[in-house]
């Protein structure tokens, strides 16, 4: 849920999904990255940042495309002086509505709500009688 | 007011008449919906260690596993 509140969801979220372009068995590939950067390897597929940020690495998503094209489709968003891409709010939820574990279920209503907000229409503009 | 203020100002008017929206969620929304992305992580930050929930051993103290 980290792109989703980087995107305006009011969540919280206690650690960071990456989505990487490997195949799952590739993944001490990624490990040795962090590890190199004085990360703790937590689980394959999850390290600990040397600040204490938990970081998951993805080599799947659920209920949606393959990467290249989720990623040729991925909003860009500037976020701590980088350009970084991130998957639409529609996409993220569309891949938990396939998930729908229960932690899921929170996360579909405040996806939805955000999304039927941001298309709520921009009030026309007051202009000053002369 | 902040041009922030301003912004989540908008967003009120903008969703206000949002059905199924509490005051208070209105708020919630139009402040995050206003917010840069780094404005948003920032928060998110701030709210972790309000709680007391940044790091993985202060979450264990309160049974989180990870």
């Amino acid at each position: 849920m980290g792109a989703a509140a980087l995107q305006g969801v009011p969540v919280v979220t206690l650690d960071t999904d990456i989505w990487v372009n490997l195949n799952s068995r590739q993944y001490m590939r990624v490990m040795n990255l962090c590890l190199q950067d004085g990360a703790t390897m937590l689980s394959k597929t999850v390290v600990e940042l040397k600040d204490g940020h938990l970081v998951n690495f993805l080599y799947e998503v659920h209920g949606i495309n393959g990467f290249a094209y989720e990623y040729g489709r991925a909003e860009k968003i500037k976020w701590l002086g980088l350009e970084i891409r991130v998957l639409p709010l529609r996409r993220i939820l569309k891949s938990k509505q396939f998930i729908l574990r229960d932690k899921d279920l929170a996360h579909i209503h405040l996806l939805e709500k955000t999304l039927g907000l941001q298309n709520q229409k921009k009030p026309a503009n007051k202009r000053k009688k002369r | 007011m902040s041009h922030m203020d301003k912004k989540v100002a908008q967003w009120m008017e903008r969703i206000k008449d949002y059905p199924g929206l509490e005051e208070d969620e209105q708020y919630m929304f139009a402040r995050s919906l206003a917010a840069t992305p780094d404005q948003r992580w920032e928060w998110m930050q701030k709210t972790l260690h309000s709680l007391d929930l940044h790091t993985r051993s202060s979450r264990r103290k309160y049974g989180f596993k990870s």
